[in-house]
């Protein structure tokens, strides 16, 4: 695949390939996410989707190939440095920290923002009382609000319903206003209502801010109304790529879909 | 010189099995439930203890007083998985090593209510007699346990590798739910792992307390046996025997050039360098995390 | 709604009204305690206060962040060793502290070494094996430490001001309790304490996350060694001796039951785990001596019985609540604000 590299692609993932011990994971995976817009990763169980996520994460260690992220060379950094350069990821299996309230958790996302060392928080009053004040005004706007998680703001994790989970996993995800955000099967496991909420959530979140967003799903349906790019994995390569139409038609995405128990819908 | 370093190494190797039957069961345990047992020095312990009471308080010939003991033990291991770790099957592993911790602390303070905190010995099951190996002099305890626990390593290594259960054992270890669909009952093997750790257990806890006399501090040395289990991977079983060997060489040379205080200290700085240069041991897999 | 808001207001002006009242209440009663206690009184308070300052440490590491530390002793013992032999060397109180503190926290760091790259029961096994290190330093290294004999520390004095009494040393030890707890809970209202939840429970979501998670692992054992330390320099001053003997596993052992009865990842708990831990064995040696007519019989039997408890506790704690006291006093209490 020949990579002329536009300004307008944030990410830019170049010939990567991942190896677990014997078995390949990724082989020679290219893609390239426009600014501003909603790219999709599909593909059957397997297919090295959410593997692909976690190398951008920093995760794992690729045994080839680059990823470039607004010209910035992202394997070369350490897993942290993610956050600071405005990327966010949410989890298949949702990550959220128990022991913390919603609001902390969504905090917990602006992590690299603040800057409060052991002596400030130690100490609390001060500039560490400023900045947490800062913070949560900010997030109970642009985010709490944002997301219609007021009425859970202040309660545990445990015990939330699966669905607001999912939200205040997003929620977190946008803290620190992503430039890039990385969602993981965001309609997993929810109710039509819930995975409509979700998808007008990311479109709004789009409009709004501008993010760029590469996700992962199964969901087709969804999918079609949301995204402008697709791209097709199946066992760690690419196999398509064009937007939902032009991919839904692909025979050879067809083929892959086809005797896969879990593939939601098959194309039209 | 030379003579003293072979005759040493062969004390030394003599130990390190001892050592390597107690790591068994440790990666046996690890391997099949996931949990790192830290109450095996006092499983072992106790084991010796229940012998002690069976030959020396009630006076039983060993061939009595053995399968006793042997039956205690794995009593006491299998209520220990039962009542103790089985309820909290689920919860994360910080936990499970924190209730076996404790456990290996009631079970010190319990043996040293029921039979005191002195050092008693036991009676001799394994000929004192000093063996003569060639030239070599080594103490009678040490050569009959270190057949004892060829024997029953090799014994153990053939069962596991070719019997059933055996079989169903490394299959819970390598994935349980797979194991469990293909129609292995996993709890059984859970206590089942952990009746054979015992017993292992006891018949090191048997030898050790020959060699060294008894006392609910006897898990001590299983520092001694913690830092076999890391050198040779939590993973292998098989490879406790080379680890065990090494550690008991070492030990052993070390102990006789740089005096017993450092004896008793060189396993804990083994396993600081064994955990800062190489966390999986010398067999150990490489765990990749897959999230 | 606008009734609705008002009357939630007024509640929550009413558990605000009750919390003041409380704390207002326990500071009066902590300045009080020389003055209405006899002196056993006064010198358990001292001690709990002291184990309360080490068991925030343990608290911090094991508690909130999750890792595994069985050599909370060493931390203890290394500030007050520091501190010992600073103040026999004649230096001013402060500068024996704040080194005590120094050095423990740099002790920390190093414990928590190995915490970069292993987890769980591996790191465990290693901080058991640097306690070890450490008191086998500690008996032999004769020169400095004076092995089994142990230091002497003389009685020490600020500006002035000779602390002869235990009193007097009650009123050094409580602000420094007042401000461990303070301090630990200002810290889990900031990036600082949520990031050491976060390693607890998914550091790898942490660190996507921007978490540092090898700066924060090496934080949360250098903190809770810190306020071990000046917990230990506290002991030095208190006890004014200082051996080996005073930081063996059984004393680690001692605070990870304290944390885990108390309640982990909680400031309350780790007050209530030392509170109750040391209180235990002098309960039980009341209970044993109306009981048991000739209790010089089974001293040692007691410290025997004592590890059985610990082991016991843990036990039952884990399986029981493993928010431990707290958690039983929220199950019947409702909510207490002391966030963990």
């Amino acid at each position: 695949m020949t990579m002329a590299a536009a300004a307008d692609d944030l990410l830019v993932v170049d010939d990567l390939t991942l190896e677990f011990g014997g078995i390949r994971a990724l082989s020679n995976v290219s893609l390239r996410a426009r600014r501003g817009a909603v790219t999709a990763i599909i593909g059957p169980n397997g297919a090295g989707k959410t593997s692909l996520l976690n190398v951008i994460s920093g995760f794992y260690r690729p045994r080839a190939g680059r990823v470039l992220y607004d010209g910035v060379d992202l394997l070369a950094r350490p897993g942290y440095a993610r956050a600071g350069l405005g990327i966010a990821r949410t989890f298949q299996n949702i990550a959220l920290f128990r022991g913390m309230s919603v609001l902390e958790n969504v905090k917990l996302g602006a992590h690299a923002e603040l800057r409060a060392g052991l002596f400030a928080a130690a100490l609390y009053l001060g500039p560490a009382r400023r900045e947490e004040r800062a913070l949560t005004a900010r997030i109970d706007g642009e985010v709490i609000d944002f997301l219609r998680l007021a009425a859970f703001r202040d309660r545990e994790i445990v015990g939330l319903p699966f669905g607001v989970q999912k939200q205040v996993e997003l929620a977190r995800s946008l803290a620190a206003a992503p430039k890039l955000l990385l969602l993981d099967e965001p309609f997993a496991g929810m109710n039509a209502t819930e995975k409509q909420a979700m998808a007008d959530d990311i479109r709004r979140t789009v409009d709004a801010r501008g993010t760029t967003v590469v996700m992962i799903d199964h969901d087709m349906k969804t999918l079609m109304a949301l995204t402008e790019r697709v791209v097709v994995l199946n066992f760690g390569e690419v196999i398509a790529e064009g937007t939902p139409a032009e991919v839904q038609a692909d025979p050879r995405v067809v083929e892959a879909y086809i005797g896969v128990p879990e593939a939601e819908e098959a194309p039209a | 010189m030379i003579s003293t370093i072979v005759e040493l190494s062969l004390v030394g190797i003599a130990s390190g099995s001892i050592y390597a039957l107690g790591a068994m069961g440790f990666v046996l345990i690890y391997k099949a439930s996931g949990v790192f047992n830290f109450a095996m020095g006092e499983m072992m312990m106790i084991g010796a203890y229940f012998l002690y009471t069976g030959m020396v308080i009630f006076g039983l010939p060993l061939a009595a007083a053995l399968p006793l003991a042997l039956i205690a033990s794995a009593a006491t291991a299998a209520g220990i998985e039962r009542f103790l770790l089985r309820p909290l099957l689920g919860q994360p592993h910080e936990v499970l090593i924190k209730v076996l911790f404790g456990t290996g602390a009631m079970l010190r303070g319990l043996a040293g209510l029921v039979w005191g905190q002195d050092i008693v010995r036991l009676p001799e099951i394994l000929p004192r007699k000093p063996v003569f190996l060639g030239p070599f002099l080594i103490p009678g305890t040490l050569a009959w346990g270190m057949l004892a626990m060829f024997v029953v390593f090799g014994g153990f290594m053939l069962y596991y590798r070719f019997s059933r259960t055996g079989v169903a054992i490394r299959a819970t270890a390598e994935d349980q739910s797979t194991a469990e669909a293909m129609g292995i009952d996993i709890r059984g093997i859970f206590s089942f792992t952990w009746i054979v750790a015992g017993i292992l257990a006891t018949a090191a806890g048997i030898v050790g307390a020959s060699v060294n006399g008894l006392s609910p501090y006897l898990g001590n040395f299983a520092l001694e046996v913690i830092a076999v289990v890391l050198l040779a991977g939590l993973t292998s079983i098989g490879g406790t025997m080379v680890a065990g060997i090494i550690v008991g060489v070492m030990l052993t040379l070390l102990g006789y050039f740089l005096g017993g205080a450092w004896q008793q200290f060189m396993p804990y700085l083994l396993v600081l360098l064994v955990m800062l240069v190489r966390p999986r041991g010398l067999y150990g897999t490489k765990l990749v995390e897959r999230l | 709604m606008a009734t609705m808001a008002a009357a939630t207001m007024r509640t929550a002006g009413r558990a605000t009204v009750l919390r003041w009242a409380a704390i207002v209440g326990l500071a009066a009663l902590a300045l009080a305690l020389p003055a209405i206690g006899n002196g056993y009184v006064t010198y358990m308070a001292c001690l709990i206060l002291i184990n309360v300052i080490a068991t925030i440490g343990l608290n911090v590491t094991v508690g909130y962040a999750g890792l595994l530390s069985i050599g909370h002793a060493a931390f203890v013992g290394m500030g007050a060793y520091v501190s010992a032999l600073l103040l026999i060397a004649g230096a001013p109180l402060p500068v024996a502290l704040v080194a005590a503190a120094v050095a423990a926290f740099l002790f920390g760091i190093v414990f928590g070494l190995p915490a970069i790259r292993i987890k769980g029961v591996h790191l465990a096994i290693s901080t058991l094996a640097a306690q070890f290190t450490f008191y086998f330093v500690a008996q032999r290294w004769t020169a400095v430490t004076h092995g089994d004999n142990g230091l002497q520390t003389p009685q020490v004095s600020l500006f002035g001001f000779s602390f002869d009494s235990d009193a007097r040393l009650y009123f050094l030890i409580l602000p420094f309790a007042v401000a461990s707890c303070l301090t630990a809970a200002n810290l889990f209202r900031t990036r600082v304490g949520r990031a050491f939840i976060a390693l607890r429970e998914r550091d790898y979501a942490a660190e996507v996350l921007g978490v540092n998670v090898v700066y924060y692992k090496l934080l949360a054992f250098a903190v809770g060694a810190t306020y071990a330390g000046i917990a230990g320099a506290l002991l030095s001053i208190f006890l004014r001796l200082v051996n080996p003997d005073q930081f063996v596993v059984s004393v680690s052992i001692f605070y990870l039951t304290a944390v885990l009865v108390g309640g982990r990842g909680s400031i309350l708990g780790s007050i209530l785990g030392a509170l109750f831990m040391t209180l235990l064995p002098e309960f039980m040696r009341v209970v044993a001596s109306g009981l048991i007519a000739d209790t010089s019989r089974y001293v040692g039997q007691l410290a025997t019985f004592r590890e059985f408890l610990f082991g016991a506790l843990i036990v039952l704690f884990l399986h029981l609540d493993p928010r431990g006291l707290v958690g039983l006093i929220e199950k019947f209490g409702g909510r207490i604000e002391f966030r963990g």
